[in-house]
């Protein structure tokens, strides 16, 4: 079987692109990198490449004002540690990270938390401050979702209104853990398809590809002790 | 051969459309010669007097001047605007009707025309014609034609006013179609087109080429008022900024006023009550005394407005479709989360 950087695996070829990003085809041996994937299978052979603390091609962050009663629950520093935790996996090919304003929402759903922009676009919105007063009964997978990174949800029946307390760090945790890492999950699936700017799947595939991936990221995170549980 | 640069008519049938071609090249400090296949200098002593035309034959062409540009929408020909073509050429237009002949178009070093953007116009009066090529080919530098999204927002309104000819009109109102305008104001104050007798009504409208000329020519009161957001003027006088030097593409709020200076006193003329800002611009003649026909100045002018118009591209591009975005947010909500009822009320109801 043919072996050459084409066929490098992801995770390899994400961390051998951030390090040198304009390295060219030919530089470095595969043969070399074989053999020293044989004697350190762990690393397969790009040693100190994964979760490494730096890389020449990060993404830029960009931090916006919030509109007054707003406030951007995770800050510039702590969306770099996080991506950096994460790894070359998801920074390959990311260009950006906005923490912005909330978008003209049309409908009713009043809170929107992300959204990935192809090509290496990532916002992350504001959010109200607390507690979340959300009219209407929250459906039962969005409460699931948010009480499992802590939040207290209480539906007042007699108004008709959800309320959202998110504790100490919990929506910081779920902007980073739950909305970032689901659309790092977007930008995998779409930059490692190579038609970058174009619809690659269903949304619904899109989405549940970008939920799978964030799920494992986290379970990987939370296994790895660099986040509680 | 004294001049640099010469007009050649190419079997012009008509003589005082002969006449007004050397009128243009008097204007632009060039000669005027024909090439005479259709009895020009028969018809020429009705037409000026008795004196004829100075004829020129084909093989006498390349030696006339360094370069010799045929005027004419040949295949491959350049546009006017902004055609460098030295200061020693000759400038070849050809017969109304049938355009250049073969034995001109073949001695030619360079080939240009003016963009036409009329479907059923696709020609200009010769003379006017003349005009064009010499205004643009004699120091007049300009850019090329703009290229626009939607040219036709650039558009301004055109006034034609106080024209003293039929046949002047006639020929301007064939330029305004023959330049894309579907509409085009007329102030007749000397009733050369509208309530005018049949024989000069047939002269005017067989000179605008009326039987297939859809442009919608509508008329003006003399004094009426207007409230156009810019008035720009055209004259031929030494008033405010060269027309290639302002911006006549500004859309339907202005109104660009091409008044016949035969008839029309540009300083005693109450321009304000055509809109709110008026500005004078002036065609750049390099002769200081010449014989003045309301056609060419109206079409030079047309011409002008017609290259800041611009037009559409010619390679289609095609928009960008916008690329996928995904956004993270909260579910439709529920209207309400249903209300317990024992059965006893139930019972009850």
């Amino acid at each position: 079987m043919s072996r050459s950087k084409h066929t490098d695996p992801r995770r390899i070829r994400a961390g051998r692109r951030l390090h040198a990003p304009f390295e060219s085809r030919g530089s470095r041996d595969p043969s070399l990198r074989r053999k020293l994937g044989r004697s350190l299978p762990e690393l397969n052979g790009t040693p100190g490449l994964d979760r490494a603390g730096s890389f020449r091609a990060g993404p830029r962050i960009i931090l916006r004002k919030t509109h007054p009663g707003f406030h951007h629950p995770a800050g510039k520093r702590e969306i770099i540690q996080f991506l950096h935790s994460i790894g070359p996996i998801a920074l390959y090919g990311l260009r950006v990270v906005e923490v912005v304003r909330t978008p003209d929402v049309t409908g009713r759903a009043s809170l929107v938390f992300g959204r990935y922009e192809a090509p290496g676009r990532i916002l992350l919105f504001e959010q109200p401050e607390l507690p979340w007063c959300v009219p209407g009964i929250l459906n039962l997978a969005d409460t699931k979702r948010f009480t499992s990174f802590g939040a207290i949800v209480t539906i007042q029946s007699d108004s008709q209104i959800t309320t959202v307390e998110w504790p100490k760090d919990s929506l910081k945790h779920f902007m980073l853990e739950g909305v970032l890492l689901h659309e790092l999950g977007h930008h995998a699936l779409q930059h490692y398809k190579g038609k970058r700017p174009v619809r690659i799947a269903r949304t619904r595939d899109h989405e549940a590809a970008a939920e799978r991936f964030a799920s494992r990221q986290r379970s990987q995170l939370r296994a790895a002790r660099r986040l509680p549980k | 051969m004294n001049q640099g640069r010469t007009l050649i008519g190419d079997s012009i049938e008509n003589p005082a459309n002969a006449l007004v071609m050397k009128a243009a090249a008097a204007m632009f400090g060039a000669a005027c010669r024909f090439r005479d296949t259709k009895g020009l200098n028969q018809g020429a002593s009705v037409a000026q007097g008795g004196e004829p035309f100075m004829s020129i034959e084909p093989d006498q062409i390349p030696a006339l001047h360094r370069r010799a540009v045929a005027f004419d929408n040949l295949p491959g020909a350049a546009e006017i605007y902004g055609y460098q073509v030295g200061p020693d050429f000759s400038v070849m237009v050809g017969n109304e009707r049938r355009g250049l002949s073969y034995e001109c178009a073949k001695l030619a070093s360079d080939k240009v025309q003016v963009p036409m953007f009329s479907r059923r116009i696709n020609c200009l009066n010769v003379a006017a014609a003349s005009a064009v090529a010499l205004y643009y080919l004699c120091g007049t530098r300009v850019g090329p034609m703009a290229v626009r999204g939607e040219p036709n927002n650039r558009r301004p309104e055109v006034l034609l006013l106080g024209a003293g000819d039929h046949v002047e009109l006639g020929s301007a109102i064939r330029s305004t179609a023959a330049f894309g305008w579907g509409r085009v104001f007329i102030e007749d104050r000397q009733q050369v087109w509208f309530g005018c007798d049949r024989a000069v009504r047939a002269e005017g409208r067989a000179a605008a080429r009326r039987g297939k000329n859809e442009i919608l020519c509508i008329p003006c009161a003399t004094g009426a008022t207007h409230g156009f957001a810019r008035v720009t003027i055209v004259t031929t006088q030494a008033l405010g900024e060269p027309v290639h030097r302002v911006n006549l593409a500004r859309g339907p709020s202005q109104l660009v006023v091409i008044p016949d200076e035969k008839k029309v006193e540009i300083s005693a003329e109450a321009w304000l009550r055509l809109g709110k800002e008026v500005e004078f611009v002036h065609l750049q003649i390099p002769a200081t005394e010449f014989q003045y026909h309301y056609r060419l100045m109206a079409t030079i002018a047309l011409a002008e407005i017609s290259r800041q118009v611009g037009r559409r591209s010619a390679i289609k591009v095609r928009p960008a479709g916008r690329p996928p975005f995904y956004d993270h947010r909260l579910a439709h909500l529920a209207d309400a989360g249903g209300q317990i009822v024992s059965l006893e009320d139930l019972l009850e109801y």
